[in-house]
């Protein structure tokens, strides 16, 4: 008896129940099945049938959006698995951990393969971010997608930070401690905020976490919020994300947009098969990282006993790094919130044509200096806050022993208010016309070198012939560290706040340039206070204590 | 090969989309697969059948010398055959405790081992048979609760296994890679440790062959005055730490072991609440709390805040001495979740009586802790950081200058803080506390007639 497979497909093909369950009939692999396969799915028909053929390469996407969604997919289902065994309150939540590493079959595996998804779904979204931006995808007609795209990166943020909490261990209450104090620190809102109107109990914080500590009711607060709340949005955004890439078109532009004959693909398989060959790379890294290490796990919460240091989950390092040269409502409020607003107004302030749907830093030299360097600053904040330091937020290089002492730092001084108003003054209003004054065309390379050139023998002099008159009267040493601070701080500004915008911004219309210059001002200056403190040993600017309002 | 020839081979022969894609599943099967099987094959599991095999051959053996007792054998013959590899764990609801040791330790109570007959010593420990085995059964009381360690674990090292010698140590290493549980409070208590855990409901410690270190140590500390200094349930000295509410309960993330793992007196990995409280008496106390006598370490340099080196002296103890004063100090470590029903309260022990009151003043001074300090018979004061003259007061050569009021007003009095040598360095860390409220009436006439009595005759001018 022989089978006949081929047979045996299309009777099974042809057959009343599979007519019922699929859409289209026997497979006759023509360009029409290979649509009528794409829009017959309710799955694949967010896919057009049809892509063109520079989209479909792996360095254009590098797959990280679909990345992302496959991993909050599979994050889903661990995380369904793990809701069958954990039960959310404060004599249990630890236990229940405890159980899952132990007795439950595959129990630490999901564990392991949840922790390390959500680490990884963070990353992805993020460089995804960084992909669409220097790509140029967020442009027209692709702004509101953007606007919707950091929405679903907040999502994952949220995430991450609220099922942070759940295994109930020290470092789960301690991170969830520092991230909801920042709440209390909420200008107006915050009981500890600068102008504020609420007290501990009835405040931003109190509102987070259901008490005046991280209890209880915080517990099922970030449960409730982790495995409901926070899902259904991303959920209901991501969709919102999906159909808009569908119906705006997807980016990989053609060059020419007047072209209309550019080759195009279908989508089935050729896209198709590569997305799943991304998700079951990914997958596959994903399990051997789970079996390979452990999903982290200290002694039970206790609120009595504060680990030094107490840090945040590593994509919040950043701001809490920030919290030594800002107060609390600045780095863990004010600074959080303007970099939502300004990623979000990107596309509507960037209004230059060029490099949409390719890499292409010639094109954009002001957009994507600006960007790469805002995401350089905060992977390196990210990085000194979870390797460089140890007891006491000190610094402690990652080869040193944490359990050897430091000295604390010495004691920072302020710089009078009148004083700082004019410094700020002069900074942001000067900064943002200096650029548009200078009208003239300079040579990048060699005004850059120049201006490094003369701020470097400046300092230097200053520091050999002045080091004594600085100690003497303004009663802080001169020595090499001030040096490399003020070489930085000005060559910061010289090459990213003046002269960039000035060869490559000033033309642009009023309100955008007013806009972008303010967003870059501001970040620069996030590091010339960095240098002040550092260098300088300069707490505030600003400050009027009795409102705790200290810049 | 030129570059034409390799990508046709790469890319189209051996990466093609479809090798990928069996590739990748397979990737993926395996390593879910693997994953599985490392879950399955835990490392209880061997345990667990090499267990059930002794059991099957000792019954076997049984029925095989008396044929008269197959019949009777059989039914206990068909329980070990049917026995099924599962993780075993005692619910000690009374005392909150879950504890899964039986899972390795197969054989230890009725459940488990319905018979409760092996000699087994190798699977992978035997209990030894005594009076405290028998009367605190495993069923009810579970392991935890006596020996610590973390009964929800079900593998060596999560479980907080402590060797009980440094041979066991080095096998305990090598063999299975074994270090201190991490994140885990309450390691195992070792050897005869173990009898520190009496003490949570036997507030007498009872008459058991092994708990006598524990009542060494109490006699040592009483010896040596610890209560001059520390209290302990807030009876004593209110210098240092209460040795029962703060130091037998403290967090190992209260611990600064930073100076003691940079003097080299312990390895990092080996911090445990056990080896914090073992080190004050087997090293210089100053060693482990050396404080900032330069005030390097202040906020500002410029201003310097020097901290003194901690007041405890060191006892010189030795290594046995050391053992039952660790032994006593663990044993003073309370749990607060032990319901009442399991305690054995005491009576507080009487007072011994003496012949004289100078004796008795004796025992008085023993008994405040006063010996701590100004030496067992008043004749050594210990050296103080940054005290004036450097240390305390030998009192057989003091006391004869002061009157018997002025004597009782001091030791009334006290001196805090007392005067520095030099008057940039800390402030030192020990001084003469105030005994109002803890010596009185007649008490304080016998230690002061002792007092008297030892003193030095002071020779007339």
């Amino acid at each position: 008896m022989t089978f006949d497979v081929e047979k045996i497909k299309k009777q099974i093909i042809d057959s009343p129940i599979w007519r019922s369950m699929f859409r289209g009939g026997k497979w006759n692999d023509t360009p029409r099945d290979r649509a009528q396969h794409i829009i017959g799915n309710v799955w694949l028909h967010l896919h057009p049938a049809k892509l063109r053929k520079r989209a479909v390469k792996f360095t254009y996407t590098w797959g990280l959006g679909g990345l992302s969604f496959g991993l909050f997919f599979v994050l889903t289902l661990s995380g369904i698995i793990l809701m069958f065994y954990y039960r959310p309150t404060v004599q249990l939540a630890y236990q229940d951990i405890k159980d899952l590493e132990h007795v439950v079959s595959m129990g630490g595996f999901w564990r392991n393969f949840h922790r390390w998804g959500a680490h990884l779904m963070v990353l992805t979204t993020i460089f995804h971010m960084i992909r669409v931006f220097l790509s140029g995808s967020y442009k027209s007609p692709r702004e509101f997608n953007w606007v919707v795209g950091v929405v679903l990166l907040l999502h994952t943020l949220l995430l991450s930070f609220s099922g942070y909490l759940l295994p109930w261990d020290q470092i789960a209450i301690w991170a969830i401690t520092v991230g909801s104090n920042m709440a209390s620190n909420t200008p107006v809102l915050g009981a500890e905020g600068p102008f504020s109107i609420a007290n501990i109990r009835n405040d931003a914080r109190f509102m987070l976490l259901g008490g005046t500590y991280v209890g209880e009711n915080a517990l099922l607060r970030f449960y409730v919020l982790h495995c409901i709340a926070f899902p259904f949005l991303a959920g209901i955004f991501m969709i919102v994300h999906f159909w808009r890439i569908r119906k705006d078109g997807f980016s990989a532009a053609p060059l020419n947009i007047k072209d209309k004959t550019e080759e195009k693909v279908d989508v089935w398989p050729n896209l198709v098969v590569r997305e799943y060959l991304y998700a079951m790379f990914f997958m596959a890294v994903l399990i051997a990282w789970a079996i390979w290490m452990k999903a982290p796990l200290e002694e039970i919460a206790n609120l009595n006993v504060t680990p030094n240091p107490a840090k945040a989950p590593w994509y919040f390092l950043g701001l809490q790094e920030l919290l030594v040269y800002f107060d609390p409502w600045i780095a863990g409020v004010v600074i959080p919130t303007l970099i939502l607003v300004g990623l979000m107004i990107i596309p509507y302030v960037d209004d230059n044509k060029e490099g949409v749907g390719y890499y292409s830093l010639k094109e954009r030299p002001f957009a994507n200096s600006f960007f790469l360097f805002g995401v350089a600053a905060w992977f390196v904040l990210i990085v000194i806050g979870t390797y460089f330091r140890g007891p006491n937020w000190a610094w402690y290089w990652p080869w040193e022993n944490w359990l050897h002492h430091k000295a604390p730092p010495p004691p920072a001084w302020n710089v009078p208010n009148i004083l700082g108003v004019i410094l700020m003054g002069v900074y942001f209003v000067g900064g943002t016309l200096l650029p548009r004054w200078v009208t003239k065309d300079l040579a990048f390379k060699k005004t850059l070198w120049t201006g490094v050139g003369v701020v470097t023998a400046i300092t230097l002099v200053l520091k050999f012939a002045a080091a004594g008159a600085f100690e003497k009267h303004l009663g802080f040493s001169f020595g090499f560290a001030q040096v490399f601070w003020i070489i930085f701080s000005a060559t910061l500004y010289y090459a990213l706040g003046f002269l960039v915008p000035q060869k490559f911004a000033r033309l642009i219309s009023w309100p955008r340039y007013v806009i972008s210059m303010a967003f870059l001002l501001m970040t620069i200056g996030v590091m010339l206070k960095i240098g002040l403190r550092l260098g300088f040993n300069i707490k505030y600017i600003f400050h009027l204590a009795q409102y705790n309002f200290n810049i | 090969m030129d570059k034409n020839e390799f990508r046709e081979l790469w890319f189209n022969k051996l990466f093609t989309l479809r090798n990928l894609f069996f590739i990748f599943n397979f990737v993926v099967l395996g390593l879910f697969l693997f994953a599985m099987a490392q879950d399955f094959f835990r490392e209880w599991r061997p345990y667990q059948s090499h267990y059930k095999k002794m059991e099957i051959a000792r019954i076997k053996g049984q029925m095989d010398q008396s044929p008269a007792m197959k019949e009777a054998l059989d039914a206990e013959y068909n329980l070990a055959k049917s026995r099924s590899q599962e993780i075993k764990q005692i619910l000690a609801t009374d005392l909150n405790r879950v504890d899964r040791c039986v899972t390795c330790h197969v054989g230890y109570d009725s459940y488990t081992n319905p018979t409760l007959v092996n000699e087994y010593n190798d699977h992978p420990y035997a209990a030894p048979k005594n009076e405290i085995h028998a009367k605190h059964p495993v069923e009810k009381y579970g392991c935890t609760v006596c020996h610590e360690g973390q009964g929800l674990a079900t593998n060596f090292i999560e479980a907080g296994h402590m060797p009980k010698s440094p041979e066991q140590k080095a096998e305990w290493a090598q063999k299975r890679d074994w270090h201190v549980v991490e994140y885990w409070e309450n390691p195992m208590n070792a050897g005869p440790l173990v009898y520190a855990s009496c003490y949570k409901c036997h507030e007498a410690h009872p008459n058991v062959t092994g708990v006598d270190i524990i009542k060494k140590g109490k006699n040592l500390a009483f010896e040596n005055g610890c209560v001059g200094c520390h209290q302990i349930r807030g009876e004593g000295g209110s210098i240092a730490p209460d040795l029962a509410e703060e130091t037998a309960v403290k967090p190992l993330t209260r611990i600064d072991f930073g100076y003691a793992v940079s003097a080299g007196v312990i390895e990092k990995h080996e911090r445990t609440l056990e080896n914090w409280i073992r080190l004050h008496f087997a090293t210089n106390p100053a060693v482990l709390t050396p404080g900032d006598p330069e005030g390097k370490l202040s906020a500002d340099p410029k201003k310097p805040a020097p901290v003194a080196p901690t007041a405890m002296p060191y006892f010189g103890f030795n290594p046995d001495e050391v053992e039952a004063l660790t032994a006593y100090v663990m044993s003073l470590k309370s749990e607060k979740n032990i319901p009442y029903t399991y305690r054995v309260f005491s009576p507080k022990e009487p007072e011994p009586k003496f012949a004289s009151a100078v004796q008795h003043g004796r025992y008085i001074f023993q008994k405040h802790g006063c010996v701590s300090c100004h030496g067992k018979d008043a004749n050594h004061g210990i050296q103080v950081f940054n005290r004036q003259g450097d240390r305390v007061p030998d009192l057989v050569k003091t006391v004869g200058t002061y009157t018997n009021d002025e004597l009782i007003e001091k030791i009334q009095k006290g001196v805090n803080p007392e005067a520095k040598e030099n008057p940039d360095g800390p402030t030192p860390p020990l001084y003469m506390p105030s005994f109002k409220d803890k010596i009185k009436g007649e008490e304080m006439e016998h230690l002061v007639q002792y007092l008297m009595s030892i003193a030095e005759k002071q020779e007339a001018w």
